[in-house]
């Protein structure tokens, strides 16, 4: 039983990340950008937020500046894309380098090792008042920290944004055919851009819950095409946040066998391989889903 | 007419390496180091001397093939990023294959593990062809994932049931006398980089002279006046998508018969994505990629030179080369900039 609660737990504290990096794909994807620079975005996001928390002390203070970099991060991709009409697919992939190059070279500039950042002050747990008392959904719904609580807020937010307020309807039109959108006297550039900045600082706070709140140190290869399974991710939920975050737990379930389940008789390899294969296998299924939906990649 | 679209092209890619230095300056600038002690240091461990520039012959022999195997798949307009993945996949079957083979001649060895190495890197890459084909699965995403798979298993294999006595994750050695030789005359060339060079016009004739290569490259140009046309797209997508692969696996033989003679964990330090930048660097061309790759090479090379000796990070080359592909995936940056000219003038 306690076994099984762990495992439940786990998988919500590693679906968070890819929940936080899914709707910010959905918000982008939205508006017409494939955010292939989610990985990047992420990997900005758990350097800065560390490194914020490492000078100020102040955790809060560091995920504030991770987001901050993930948003001008996306605005550099979201300049290249939007205004100079980059190949969305070429340009996320050199964001992606480039984030990858810019964080080790300031790893060593300021830790001196490339591997593993010093140690900051992270997250503190926190217990839900009424629900802490309760045997089996303490452990479940309890015991986070405020990132994963954060996730339902930005989720809900996400929602609203996209399905019921006046600027959704901006934004998915936008997404369709945002000539229309010009020709109707609104700025359809500026949504995009407006979207891809949201994009980048949501899911560089996804990456500031790897960094700083699972650990407290940023490592190398921390993000570990998170970033890629979280493109699935968006494309199975069909951009809805609140479905992105469903399955996001399904993507935990699998990192946290692998964590949880080192007793199995398989070899560690494979277990490790489940979220990738698991990633193909969604992409199998959500095409047949829904054929006419397709990425927009031009 | 012809020409002006050359030199264009040879313009776009030098404008993005000067755009690419700058902004890498800036970079080395704010980590408090000197650019131009940077630079000098990247470009003497490159090319420096005779043995610095055989160094980075050598190192641009995988990245030829990778290059390669990125153009192929760009011109169809797919997006083969899991030429990494192809390439461990290539490097283990042509380890764990030679292996057993060690009773054949040299040459016959090479041929026959490298054939297999082409056909494990082609079936790799075909997953994501096929899933693209039916599924209409993205091939990016997939791609990557396979690449996160191929790690895996060949971990699985050289940690577990073929791992060499030691602690290192690696396959027992070739025999010394199976690997491809050095070239007469030089200590650190092999044979390996004529078959690059061979492989490397090969493909470009196969562009320029089959209805094969042609029908690919109109595929990548317009996929719907291409399927008007009378081309099957499907099996024109899997047949590049697998081709890449190959070339790909290829790459990764190489790597094992030539420079390593054994298969290691972690031995592609990201040969595949360098792949991709050359190819987009060199304008999907041979020749362009022929260039790129030694320019790659010896960034390689510069940069564990710049960080032994100015303990610079070797890292800020990938900075380099992120920023390339990004300029050059931005048709618009050049044409403003021409505007911009023009006005200036």
């Amino acid at each position: 039983m306690n076994s099984i609660l762990s495992l439940i737990s786990t998988s919500i504290r590693l679906a968070v990340p890819l929940g936080y990096a899914s709707i910010a794909g959905s918000i982008s994807e939205t508006a017409g950008i494939l955010a292939l620079g989610l990985e990047g975005f992420m990997m900005i996001g758990a350097f800065m937020g560390v490194l914020g928390a490492f000078y100020t002390g102040n955790v809060i203070l560091g995920i504030l500046m991770a987001a901050g970099a993930g948003a001008i991060f996306a605005l550099i991709f979201g300049f290249f894309c939007i205004q100079l009409k980059s190949n969305q697919v070429v340009a996320g992939v050199g964001m992606n380098i480039i984030a990858e190059g810019l964080v080790s070279v300031l790893m060593i500039a300021i830790f001196g090792s490339k591997g593993k950042s010093e140690l900051v002050p992270s997250l503190q747990k926190l217990d839900i008042p009424i629900l802490k008392n309760i045997p089996i959904i303490k452990d479940i719904f309890s015991g986070y920290t405020g990132l994963a609580y954060f996730l339902i807020l930005v989720m809900i937010i996400a929602w609203i944004v996209i399905y019921k307020a006046p600027i959704g309807i901006r934004l998915r039109a936008t997404g369709i055919n945002s000539e229309v959108v010009d020709s109707l006297g609104l700025r359809s550039g500026l949504i995009k851009y407006i979207s891809v900045a949201a994009c980048g600082a949501i899911a560089a706070i996804g990456g500031t819950f790897l960094s700083l709140s699972q650990l407290n140190f940023y490592s190398k290869d921390m993000v570990a095409g998170r970033g890629y399974i979280a493109l699935a991710i968006f494309v199975f939920a069909k951009k809805n946040p609140a479905l992105c975050v469903l399955i996001s737990l399904l993507f935990g379930f699998t990192e946290a066998i692998h964590l949880r389940m080192q007793k199995f008789p398989i070899s560690s390899q494979f277990l490790a391989m489940l979220p990738y294969l698991c990633t193909i296998i969604v992409l199998i299924v959500s095409a047949t889903n829904n054929k006419k939906q397709k990425l927009v990649v031009k | 007419m012809k020409n002006r679209k050359y030199i264009h092209q040879m313009g776009t890619s030098l404008l993005s390496i000067v755009i690419a230095v700058i902004i890498g300056s800036i970079v080395i600038g704010l980590c408090g180091y000197s650019p131009v002690l940077a630079y000098t240091a990247l470009l003497k461990g490159a090319f420096g001397s005779p043995a610095l520039l055989m160094t980075t012959l050598e190192k641009s022999i995988p990245l030829i093939f990778c290059g390669i195997a990125a153009m192929i798949s760009f011109k169809c307009g797919l997006f083969n990023i899991g030429i990494e993945g192809q390439l461990i996949m290539g490097a283990i079957t042509y380890a764990l294959i030679g292996l057993k083979l060690q009773w054949l001649p040299m040459p016959l060895h090479i041929l026959v593990c490298s054939i297999l190495a082409m056909l494990a890197g082609a079936l790799w890459s075909s997953i994501a062809a096929i899933l693209k084909v039916t599924r209409n699965a993205n091939e990016v995403v997939t791609t990557v994932m396979l690449n996160y798979i191929a790690i895996y298993f060949t971990e699985f294999l050289v940690a577990g049931p073929f791992m060499a006595e030691g602690m290192i994750a690696q396959s027992n050695a070739l025999d010394e006398r199976k690997m491809i030789p050095f070239i007469p005359g030089s200590s650190k060339l092999t044979w390996a980089c004529v078959i690059a060079l061979v492989f490397l016009i090969v493909i470009a004739l196969f562009y320029k002279y089959t209805v094969t290569g042609y029908n690919m490259i109109a595929t990548g140009i317009n996929f719907k006046a291409a399927e008007a046309g009378g081309i099957r797209m499907n099996s024109t997508c899997i047949l590049s998508m697998a081709l890449s692969g190959a070339i790909a696996g290829l790459g990764g033989a190489m790597l094992v018969s030539a420079t390593y003679g054994r298969f290691v964990l972690d031995m592609s330090s990201g040969y595949g994505f360098d792949g991709m930048a050359i190819a987009v660097l060199g304008q999907n061309s041979a020749i362009g990629v022929l260039f790129s790759s030694i320019l790659f090479g010896g960034l390689r090379t510069g940069s564990l030179y710049m960080a032994m000796f100015e303990g610079i990070p070797s890292e800020l080359v990938s900075i380099l080369q992120g920023v390339i592909i990004l300029v050059i995936s931005a048709p618009m940056l050049v044409r403003y900039l021409q505007v911009w000219r023009k006005k200036y003038e």
